[in-house]
């Protein structure tokens, strides 16, 4: 009876570890793939971010069908800024400024074998106006950037027309966001395309997305810019940092996104790295509560002038962040009115009578204790540059509160904060006439304005954007626009994010781009 | 068990299962914050006042709170948790997609410790207050000292990349990847573990029934193996039940710490995102699974124990 | 002997920790919020015994500092738990028939709740803050203190002295008063002393997740939090609070075995015996 019971027990033993060893066979099966012969065909990518779903309407979600080399879109943006041509071979746009005449390139093949006709390109372009139809309760983002009366195709001349409903500038550039990427309407129409992907140009083709863990690709056969470096792509979300750093060190993975500043000294100081950091388009900023106490103008300016935004982006964040000076948008060269000098901050402070009366070594404002509350999350550094400020706030005698809610954006458009993290690609199709959106006075969606900013100036500068072809005069209205925003410290900003790309000996061409849109691309091989 | 027994402890479970639900969909109900809002943002959208409103109505929560509650649960006897808005996908599908992940690591971190502890846990009081004892008492107390995470992060630095044992990361989920996160959630388990087996064996050997054979000549190791071991480790039986379900749920940290693709990393997340849905139908079906362990627990205890089958004629 | 030696040994350990826990702002060679931005990352040396963390704060002021938090935390959480669980297990036992039913059935919901998940839920949806997390693992612990307190309540509930007193027309407070909570409680002490450590490490683990206090206020779970992106360049960030955690824990861990040898040596057998011939 006795054996019975340790029968039992072995029973189970042997239960958990049949269970546990059928787990294995698939990853020794992956692994053999990974390891196989001396060549190296697969390409294995450490990330943090990854989408929910596949489609490239869907929001940002569309970047990562991008960035994992599977979408491309007609037109790209270079390093510089400039937009080149991609899937398109060259555009033009007519006097009346609305119709746009996109010529195709003549070999590109989707990854079914069928050729990219022009009324392929225009059918994609119709699905994706459709499914984001905000009447129809799409999400509407794509017709934020453009609308279009209509698209026609002509598949002899390969071009594609556009005409836009209104002037639309920087078309181009619109065109290389992720959003309006080439896919075979068509062809995907049996597949679900949220979840498998839809079919499309580039060199790699979805075999499953799984954002919690992983995402696998294989060799696009009938690629046609060219051979396809890898035979599969694995891409693994590691949401630690340093698990990040620790699986390019053991050879897991072959490149790494987003390794943070600290982990980046130490590869470099491994030295067979390969680190690529671009200050990108991205930047941290924080935007002001112009209802709440920080509303007061000399509050505000002593504020800025308290903070040392230099040292916060290179010590702080060890420099994963550039500081860009409090200018808005990065690459604009303007003067900072308000340069650090924590002494000059207190004597604002004092002499606009914003003076601790009460002893307990915090100003008052109006007979009120002054008490910031700063809102921001731990992603980007977010928490650190929030820690930063408040200790600097709290050396001229000003009381900060950081806090870190789930509900972020519920206190973003019930105006609960003072100070509110934002972190956005400031120039998302090369321009950034939608960020500085953010503080246009006369905005109907009031939950776009978060702090309630008004200043005529700036919404009269604002609305000269609109029908403003010219790209001078309109990086001169940008100009204007941000030194008022400086003037008035509309916002504080941080400053620019430094994307990185950091590879491993194992392969080469990682090249991290300004415009964090290509990670996975055709360029990077096999190390010779 | 006897079957009026049986039948009243599922009426029981009902109970607390309707009760759960309740609770958790009051909690979600009482939320600060506007799950609308919360669903456009994890859409990366910004919403219109008009949106938001249309938004609310499809998503019911425009209706009295009970009425929302009942449509909740007639969805759920149809199969139909929800739809998760952070991950677009039904809350059922996510969750099935992530249970067999947990599943094996929980099995495997079990077995793990059970290896572990039961050895040390007789060594130890067969040993009692000599070296061994007191080398695995201590080494039971760093154990259960240690944060689960640091012992984690530890573990991957060691093992990973300093020894190059296992790998950082890999797509795959099999033993390689489960060792690590085993490991950490077994070491937490195995010092809790070799003391009640210390105890339990303690107490065993102090029982008449053992200075009797001792009497009759027995061997000491016969007398361990034979008499004392099958009646120490019953009360594991329930231990191990407790255990099991609080490892289905229980693993977010271990699982964030190793990417290892369980139910944790996608609680965390839902909570997170404030995806209301996925926490709500993830509460349930961790509750259910819970409670249906432990009454398999119950029920087999009762089948190896027959001193419980005595007890509860008389 | 022996045993008094090691408790008076222990007691003292673990009145050391509430004495710099109760003092840290006064022995800190630092001050644990001020930062010197520029003094970033430095090793621990002879300035910095612990070295500085992103901010130039000094880690080992904040170790110190974070023990007001972390350790009066759990002391009060401990606290609370035992005075609510004993409570409640003591009614329920006592009164038995709705109230036991309703107290238990609500305790066994609770327990039926993956307890980390329940606080994160909790957590999540009451907004992240020390009190926050606290409350949430109050709401899954207390049952275990009522389960406890009800079995040892029913253990002498049809004792004749309870009966004589009934009879005798003693009013339910003071019976509860008088009999009941002298009996529990010094079960209850024990398990509570031994339960300090754990408790420490799931409020750690609702900080590390990010469900529990808001920086820049020391604490060690959320240091913990914020050191582990930093261990392979920083490693002292994420030790030195980890050491703190796992010295208080095992003194605290220690001491409460001691306590419970004291009492009462051969409280879980005695217990476990208890609980099989209920069955």
């Amino acid at each position: 009876m006795n054996g019975k019971k340790l029968i039992a027990l072995a029973l189970s033993l042997c239960l958990a570890g049949s269970i546990t060893a059928c787990g294995g066979s698939t990853g020794t099966e992956q692994k053999a793939a990974a390891d196989g012969g001396s060549a190296k065909t697969q390409l294995n990518v450490a990330t943090e971010l990854t989408s929910a779903t596949l489609d490239p309407a869907d929001d940002w979600n569309s970047w990562f069908v991008m960035r994992w080399g599977a979408l491309e879109t007609l037109t790209r943006f270079e390093d510089d800024g400039t937009v080149s041509p991609w899937l398109a071979e060259d555009w033009s746009v007519a006097d009346d400024q609305l119709t746009w005449t996109i010529k195709l390139k003549e070999n590109v093949t989707f990854s079914n074998g069928e050729p990219m006709t022009a009324t392929k390109v225009q059918e994609s372009l119709e699905r994706l106006f459709e499914v984001t139809d905000p009447n129809k309760g799409g999400n509407g983002n794509p017709w934020n950037y453009f609308t279009y009366d209509s698209i026609s195709a002509d598949d002899e001349a390969w071009t594609v027309t556009i005409v836009t409903s209104e002037p639309t500038v920087d078309l181009p550039g619109c065109l290389a966001y992720p959003w309006y990427g080439i896919i075979d309407v068509a062809g995907s129409a049996d597949r679900d395309i949220a979840a498998d992907g839809p079919i499309c140009t580039g060199p790699y083709c979805f075999v499953s997305n799984d954002p919690e863990h992983d995402i696998q690709l294989v060799k696009n056969d009938n690629y046609w810019d060219g051979e396809v470096p890898f035979e599969t792509v694995n891409v693994m979300k590691l949401g630690e940092a340093s698990a990040r750093a620790m699986a390019l060190q053991d050879g897991s993975a072959d490149m790494g996104i987003n390794i943070a500043a600290s982990d980046r000294a130490v590869l470099e100081n491994a030295g067979t790295y390969q680190i690529d950091v671009t200050g990108g388009n991205r930047v941290c900023n924080w935007f002001i509560n112009f209802d709440g106490v920080l509303g007061n103008d000399t509050l505000r300016k002593a504020v800025i002038t308290a903070i040392d935004g230099q040292t916060v982006c290179d010590v702080s964040t060890g420099g994963s962040y550039t500081y860009t000076n409090n200018v808005p948008v990065p690459g604009y060269d303007l003067d900072n009115p308000y340069s650090y000098d924590p002494e000059a901050a207190k004597a604002m402070l004092d002499e606009a009578g914003i003076v601790d009366g009460d002893g307990d070594g915090y100003r008052e404002l109006d007979g009120k204790n002054i008490d910031i509350n700063i809102v921001a999350t731990t992603s980007r550094q977010q928490d650190v540059i929030a820690q930063a400020y408040g200790v600097q706030l709290e050396a001229i005698g000003i009381k900060t509160t950081i806090s870190m809610p789930e509900n972020a954006v519920d206190l973003r458009v019930s105006q609960g904060f003072d100070l509110m993290f934002n972190n956005e690609v400031t120039t998302p199709t090369g321009d950034p006439e939608n960020f500085l959106k953010h503080w246009y006075g006369k905005i109907t969606d009031t939950s776009f304005n978060y702090g309630n900013y008004h200043n005529e100036e700036y919404d009269a500068l604002y609305e000269q954007l609109i029908g403003e072809f010219d790209t001078e005069k309109r990086t001169e209205i940008f100009t204007q626009m941000q030194e008022i925003l400086m003037e008035d410290v509309a916002t504080i900003c941080s400053g620019a994010y430094n994307f990185n790309l950091c590879s491993a000996a194992s392969v080469e061409g990682v090249h991290s781009y300004v415009c964090d849109y290509y990670w996975v691309t055709k360029d990077i091989t096999p190390a010779s | 068990m006897k079957k009026n027994r049986l039948v009243s402890r599922l009426i029981q479970m009902c109970v607390v299962l309707i009760g759960i639900s309740f609770l958790t969909f009051l909690l979600t109900y009482l939320a600060p914050g506007d799950p609308a809002t919360a669903m456009y943002d994890s859409l990366g959208i910004t919403p219109s006042p008009e949106m938001l409103e249309q938004a609310r109505q499809s998503m019911g929560l425009d209706k009295p709170f009970l009425q929302q509650y009942v449509d909740w649960i007639g969805g759920i006897f149809h199969g139909d948790f929800g739809t998760s808005f952070s991950k677009s996908a039904p809350v059922l599908d996510l969750l099935m997609k992530r249970l067999p992940a947990t599943f094996r690591l929980a099995l495997f971190s079990l077995g793990l410790m059970l290896i572990v502890s039961v050895p040390l846990g007789i060594l130890s009081a067969v040993r009692q207050d000599g070296i061994a004892d007191y080398i695995v008492r201590f080494l039971s107390f760093l154990g259960i000292s240690l944060p689960g995470f640091l012992i984690g992060l530890i573990l991957l630095y060691v093992f990973a990349l300093k020894l190059g044992l296992v790998k950082v990361a890999s797509s795959s989920v099999g033993m390689e990847q489960m060792l690590l996160p085993g490991i950490t959630l077994a070491i937490a388990m195995a010092s809790k573990y070799s003391r009640q087996v210390r105890t339990a064996v303690l107490e065993e050997l102090h029982q008449d029934y053992v200075t009797g054979a001792r009497a009759r000549g027995m061997n000491q190791w016969e007398i361990l193996f034979r008499q004392v071991l099958p009646n120490a480790m019953l009360p594991l039986v329930t231990m191990l039940g407790l255990s099991f379900g609080s490892l289905l749920g229980g693993t977010s940290v271990v699982e964030i710490i190793f990417s290892y693709p369980g139910l944790g990393i996608l609680a965390v997340g839902a909570v997170k995102a404030r995806d209301y849905p996925l926490i709500q139908g993830f509460v349930l079906w961790i509750a259910l699974i819970y409670m249906v362990v432990n009454l398999l627990v119950d029920i087999s205890y009762h089948y190896i124990d027959p001193r419980t089958r005595e007890g509860e004629n008389g | 002997m022996k045993k008094n030696t090691r408790f008076a040994v222990l007691s003292i350990l673990v009145f050391l920790i509430l004495a710099v826990a109760f003092l840290a702002d006064k022995i800190v060679p630092y001050d644990p919020l001020s930062a010197s931005l520029s003094d970033a990352f430095q090793a621990p040396g002879k300035e910095h015994y612990f070295g500085t963390d992103a901010l130039g704060r000094d880690v080992f002021s904040r170790v110190i500092c974070g023990a007001t938090t972390s350790v009066y935390s759990v002391l009060i959480l401990v606290a609370v738990i035992l005075v609510v669980g004993t409570f409640l297990g003591i009614i329920a036992g006592y009164f038995g028939g709705a109230a036991d039913a309703v107290i238990m059935r609500v305790g066994d919901m609770m327990i039926a709740f993956p307890d980390l998940i329940l606080a994160m839920a909790i957590a999540g949806i009451l907004g992240p803050s020390l009190k926050n997390s606290m409350i949430a693992i109050a709401a899954v612990s207390w049952t275990r203190y009522a389960r406890l307190s009800r079995s040892l309540v029913l253990k002498i509930r049809n004792r004749t002295y309870i009966s004589a007193a009934e009879i005798s027309g003693s009013r339910h407070s003071r019976i509860l008063m008088r009999y009941m909570l002298p009996n529990a409680l010094p079960t209850m002490i024990i398990t509570a002393a031994t339960d300090i450590g754990t408790i420490m490490l799931s409020l750690a683990s609702l900080s590390f997740l990010g469900f529990g206090i808001q920086p820049p206020t020391p604490e060690w779970g959320y240091m913990l939090s914020e050191g582990r992106t930093y261990i392979l360049s920083s490693p002292w960030l994420l030790f030195c609070p980890g050491l703190a955690v796992f010295i208080t824990v095992v003194i605290f861990n220690l001491w409460g075995d001691c306590i419970r040898d004291m009492i009462d040596p051969n409280a879980t057998e005695k217990r476990r015996k208890k609980r099989r011939k209920r069955r």
